[in-house]
């Protein structure tokens, strides 16, 4: 759970670094793909803060 | 000249605010905390958030599920012994919030008086609990303290924590739980705030940024020194 103060999909994201070193996924993006991300900073559009967690977390379908 | 005054002038009494209570009632599919700024200035941000995503399912059975709750609370509010949290606190033990991430608490946790009220706060409503927080090292005179996080583990599961840890660089940007679960496995929630990138020119002295940035600083002075001597020294073979 983070506030990252910036997107995943910034150019150079650190934290987009960090998810794919540590091999997380955002719970949002993953069980809402076809949703787009909600702004979650009241000044801005862009969602800035995450759960990230491992892959084998999901539950199975 | 003015007489001697024999009373005291009249008391005018200003209406009260109402005050915001969160929603209540299994129907309600906010996946935001209840509003707890009480200047107001993020009101209409917050009254504006929309539910996004699936609808909130309560109640849970928590032998089978466990509800992660994470939000950037924008500072915990000490003052009326924490009245504040105490609501919050309500609002996520009615959603059956098990592991509770809280960043940018903005509380000195290094005052005990403080520490004290907000556990007190969340002991009222969970009588079993585990938590984490981080603070930076640098010490803040006043409880206001920007940055900082709060990981809570409540209920049944707080009896399955068996680590927790913090920043170990002082700067106090995460705080976590391990939780040991079925099977040998273990799961850690960690709560975390990374400060937005700007410099040290036009960030303001109370800003989590300025506090990362002079605790940081010496021991990145030491570290360049020690290079920048071990260099002179390779010159100078």
């Amino acid at each position: 759970m983070i506030d990252a103060n910036e997107s995943l999909t910034d150019r150079g994201s650190k934290l987009k670094e960090l998810a794919s070193t540590c091999n997380l996924t955002s719970v949002n993006e993953h069980l809402h793909a076809d949703l787009p991300p909600p702004a979650t900073y009241s000044r801005g559009s862009s969602k800035i803060d995450f759960i990230l967690i491992s892959e084998n977390l999901y539950a199975e379908k | 000249m003015n007489p001697p005054k024999t009373q005291p002038p009249p008391v005018r009494l200003k209406p009260r605010r109402p005050r915001q209570q969160p929603p209540r009632g299994c129907t309600f599919a906010q996946q935001t905390m209840a509003n707890n700024n009480s200047n107001g200035r993020n009101a209409a941000a917050t009254q504006s958030s929309q539910p996004w995503g699936n609808t909130l399912q309560i109640p849970i059975d928590e032998t089978k599920i466990i509800r992660f709750y994470y939000q950037n609370v924008n500072g915990l509010k000490l003052h009326n012994e924490c009245a504040d949290v105490k609501i919050s606190c309500q609002h996520l033990y009615e959603r059956q919030a098990t592991v509770i991430g809280l960043s940018e608490t903005k509380v000195e946790w290094k005052h005990h008086w403080a520490t004290n009220s907000v556990y007190r706060a969340l002991s009222q409503t969970w009588s079993h609990l585990k938590w984490s927080k981080s603070t930076s090292e640098i010490f803040f005179k006043k409880a206001f303290k920007p940055g900082g996080t709060c990981t809570i583990v409540n209920g049944p599961l707080s009896s399955r924590v068996s680590n927790k840890d913090t920043d170990p660089y002082g700067l106090g940007h995460w705080s976590s739980l391990t939780i040991d679960g079925r099977n040998k496995r273990k799961i850690t929630a960690i709560t975390a705030y990374c400060p937005p990138k700007q410099t040290i020119n036009n960030a303001g002295p109370f800003t989590s940024f300025f506090s990362s940035f002079t605790n940081f600083a010496p021991a990145a002075q030491r570290i360049h020194d020690r290079s920048f001597s071990s260099m002179m020294t390779w010159s100078n073979i």
